[in-house]
């Protein structure tokens, strides 16, 4: 029975048709998946759905009745809620004063005992943990997103819309979320899943609803499809996320990290003795879970960070105590793991960002004055070559998808000519055909005899594109690996089980 | 954002506030009936205390002097995220060092004289904003606080001189001495006692906004007030920029001050600055923090404090109503601003995908 029944959606802003003819319908008691790129529509419908956005032609129909969704007063009155990509939280308030912020029943004045056991019985029927006391911004990401589902849960709706819950997770938080997410469909309510990560498609849900530019391209079963297929649909044509680099010889080392400690931001030693080198031609990747001390070893190579001891040369120099300005002007190109807070300006439009860090260079300025002639035709050049869309140079970078962000930062990057790149994360949160594009660049630049570190959570980008793979654990390099090490042997090793383990646990068995 | 659609906007952007100081007329001349006063007569003379002559003109521009200063000043330091609300300690500062220099180089030539005082008020702005300036860079303290209490220091500082050292007995109010007439500035057009900070201020907003729009360092100035995380990793020293944003703001504060010293009064006294350092938060603001904009909201805040005055002196509208009516235009202007804003903002969101 289908619970919900979206008709013949049609949405525009301004001229932009962001649903077109859409039609979705949910069943009771399944994860819908919402597939799709960037750009696609899926929070649009899923805001009209939930009454944020008022849209232009179509029906809506809840459990067989006819629904205008005016608001989300409506949708919630109709058993809908909505947990959105930005959470929705006051910080300064506690998460029981959140969950039951203009809750009807919680009345005038707010009993707050009773209400933190109403959230403790909560915890109890869905299996989490929350501390109903502790204020918000207290909490890790991961909380906060039970608490919006909490909150959700209740104003005592049936039917949940999560717009790319996993976002912002870490592997074992979103662990989590899926397995709570399953408990709640076995309960009888039904979960709209809106995400462009292929695995949790496959792995979680029950249909999958795939969207291309504001239209939909097919709903199926997950049973009846697979990953290779539903990227195609999403992106319209084939795509290539397999290894496609070549083996290559590599030239000197440029990049050579020797014993280095680093501490974090509670002052703990978190990246401990670490030492390697990554040479000309050669991707070395650096796998890991989140939180092993990946953040600060990126953050000391590229300079944000000062070290407790070691060294760190840069194309066979010492740039151990070197300004950031210095390490990028001898050839190091950085793609942060945090994109909009490190790599970019958002207010400014696109080609000031291109300028980042080149702005007193000879090639944009002329002394003290800018160039902007010259701005405007690289960042043009750019623009085209790395398909950053849209092109309007003069837009702020701000108002661009994160896979366009990331697109600008990579040029700038590789347009600086570094001979080592320092990428860290360099496709998270990107829908596939950015990801397809930016590891190619990668490639391409390995090609052209770049000393490549990439940092990554994602084992599948670790394994498409290194070299050699390094497995960091608890701060310390645990091991080596070659690109083709099956991947329940790199599993194994970034949860902290070294692989003389692994051989004897193999060895227990046969 | 290219210089020339930022001078096309600030062009562009003044039907907006015209538009708004009419409907302000408006609404003032209602209340001003309301509450029984001629109110034909009213406005006519806070348009007349500024256009009836030549004299009230330069005298309207000559108020505006100090807040262009002051405006720019904040304006600037706003760019780079530094919430300078120092200005008037600034302007403070810069007053009482020209007037020091001109009062005790009696004996210098003219243009040394001025020349000295020029960069004695410029560096002693500078100077007083530099202490709030390195905690901020270094040691992330709030300029806010720090800024507010070096207005309180200059504050006292000029009483204490006034009251003091520099104390002129053969007045009866608390004032200095005046400068050595040498450094007095002339005065452009005669009958009116126009002196030259206007027309100078309009060149440094024009220098200050090619400073930000067109040059390295502005370009720093305005990545690091937008975000200095990204800035540091773009290799641009957060502290420094910091530190040089806020202290070229300290800089024309004090100029500001030096011209109010060796153009309009030529003495210290207490209340030289009537908060023109707070006003120019308001005139900054006002003008979308844009330099070149400061020039007209600077000429507005003039306009009305002269209007205001001379409501009072001789309709006799009481203190009070001149401010409420002065408030109307401001909030009206500031409205007017805001829609402006909004609607660039949207202009970006429409473009994103
Ligand atoms: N508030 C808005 N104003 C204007 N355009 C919008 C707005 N929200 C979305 N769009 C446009 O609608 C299209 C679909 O966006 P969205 O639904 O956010 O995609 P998705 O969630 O699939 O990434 C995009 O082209 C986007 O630029
Ligand atoms: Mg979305």
């Amino acid at each position: 029975m289908n619970v919900v029944e979206m008709r013949g959606i049609y949405k525009y802003f301004s001229d932009t048709c962001a649903n077109k003819n859409v039609d979705f319908s949910l069943r009771k008691g399944e994860i819908h998946a919402l597939l799709g790129e960037n750009g696609a529509g899926k929070s649009t419908l899923m805001n009209i759905l939930y009454g944020l956005y008022t849209y232009d032609a179509g029906t809506i129909t809840v459990n067989g009745a006819r629904v205008d969704m005016e608001n989300p007063a409506t949708a919630i009155r109709h058993g809908i809620g909505m947990v959105h990509q930005h959470f929705m939280l006051i910080p300064q308030l506690t998460v029981t004063q959140n969950i039951f912020l203009c809750a009807k029943e919680a009345g005038f004045v707010l009993n707050m005992p009773t209400l933190e056991a109403r959230v403790e019985e909560m915890n109890r029927r869905f299996g989490f943990r929350v501390d109903p006391s502790a204020f918000v911004w207290q909490l890790p990401v991961g909380i906060q997103q039970k608490v919006e589902i909490l909150k959700a849960l209740a104003r005592n709706i049936r039917i949940l819309i999560l717009d790319e819950p996993s976002a912002v997770l870490t592997p074992k938080e979103s662990d989590e979320l899926f397995s709570t997410l399953q408990s709640l469909v076995r309960e009888g309510y039904s979960v709209i899943l809106i995400t462009h990560k292929m695995q949790e498609v496959l792995d979680f849900s029950d249909r999958v609803t795939v969207m291309r530019a504001g239209e939909v391209v097919d709903t199926l079963n997950v049973s009846d499809t697979d990953a290779h297929a539903l990227a195609n649909m999403m992106v319209g044509r084939e795509v290539f996320l397999q290894r496609q680099t070549k083996p290559q010889p590599t030239g000197e080392p440029m990049l050579e990290v020797c014993d280095l400690t680093v501490k974090n931001d509670k002052k703990l030693d978190w990246v401990k003795n670490i030492s390697f080198q990554v040479r000309a031609g050669e991707i070395v990747g650096i796998a890991g879970v989140d939180g092993n001390g990946q953040l600060e070893l990126g953050e000391a190579i590229a300079g944000g960070r000062t070290l407790e001891s070691g060294s760190i040369r840069l194309c066979g120099k010492d740039i151990t105590r070197s300004s950031i300005r210095r390490r990028l002007d001898m050839g190091l190109a950085h793609i942060p793991d945090d994109r909009q807070k490190k790599g970019l300006v958002l207010q400014f439009p696109i080609k000031d960002n291109i300028l980042l860090s080149g702005q007193r260079s000879k090639q944009y300025a002329n002394g003290f004055f800018l160039n902007t002639k010259k701005i405007e035709a690289r960042t043009r050049t750019l623009v085209e070559r790395f398909d950053v869309r849209p092109t309007d140079i003069n837009l702020p970078a701000g108002s661009l998808s994160g896979g366009n962000q990331q697109k600008v930062i990579l040029a700038r990057e590789v347009d600086r000519g570094g001979k080592v790149l320092l990428a860290f994360q360099p496709t998270r949160g990107l829908d596939i055909g950015a990801i397809e594009f930016v590891r190619a660049k990668l490639v391409e630049e390995r090609a052209k005899g770049a000393a490549i570190l990439l940092i990554s959570t994602d084992l599948d980008e670790i394994r498409s594109l290194s070299d050699r793979i390094l497995v960091m654990y608890e701060g310390h390099i645990t091991g080596e690996l070659p690109y083709n090490a099956p991947l329940e042997q790199i599993g194994l090793m970034i949860a902290g089980h070294d692989t003389t383990t692994i051989e004897k646990a193999r060895g227990d068995v046969q | 954002m290219n210089p020339k659609k930022h001078i096309k906007d600030a062009l562009l952007g003044a039907w907006r506030p015209a538009l708004a100081i009419l409907g302000a007329v408006l609404v003032s001349a209602l209340l001003l009936r309301a509450f029984g006063y001629d109110a034909g007569h009213s406005l006519a003379m806070l348009y007349d205390a500024s256009f009836s002559n030549l004299r009230v003109f330069g005298s309207m521009l000559n108020r505006a002097c100090p807040l262009l200063f002051t405006g720019i000043a904040v304006a600037i330091a706003y760019r780079g995220s530094v919430f300078n609300i120092g200005a008037d300690g600034q302007f403070l500062a810069g007053a009482i060092v020209s007037a020091w220099i001109g009062i005790k180089g009696g004996g210098l030539p003219g243009p040394l004289l001025i020349l000295l005082m020029v960069l004695g008020g410029t560096l002693a702005g500078a100077a007083w904003a530099f202490l709030p300036g390195f905690l901020k860079a270094r040691y992330e303290i709030s300029e806010v606080i720090t800024t507010i209490m070096f207005n309180y220091i200059a504050i006292q500082l000029v009483g204490y001189l006034v009251r003091g050292p520099l104390r002129d007995m053969a007045q009866a109010e608390p004032q200095s001495y005046a400068i050595a007439a040498q450094g007095w500035l002339s005065y452009l057009i005669p009958k009116t006692k126009l002196h030259p900070g206007f027309i100078i201020g309009c060149i440094v907003a024009v220098v200050i906004f090619i400073l930000l729009f067109k040059s390295w360092f502005g370009y720093e100035v305005r990545a690091v007030g937008y975000n200095p995380i990204a800035s540091k990793y773009a290799g641009i020293s957060v502290t420094r920029t910091t530190l040089a944003t806020m202290l070229l703001s300290g800089a024309l504060c004090g100029l500001g001050g030096f011209f109010e010293v060796a153009g309009a009064s030529h003495y210290l006294y207490e209340s030289l600055s009537s908060g023109y350092g707070y006003t120019a938060i308001a005139v900054s603001i006002l003008a979308g923090n844009n330099p070149i904009g400061v020039i007209f909201s600077a000429s507005l805040f003039g306009f009305l404090t002269l209007g205001a005055t001379a409501m009072q002196r001789v309709i006799g509208v009481s203190a009070q109503f001149t401010s409420i009516v002065q408030g109307i235009i401001i909030i009206f202007v500031a409205a007017a601003s805001v829609k402006g804003l909004q609607k660039t903002r949207r202009k970006a969101e429409k473009g994103g995908h």
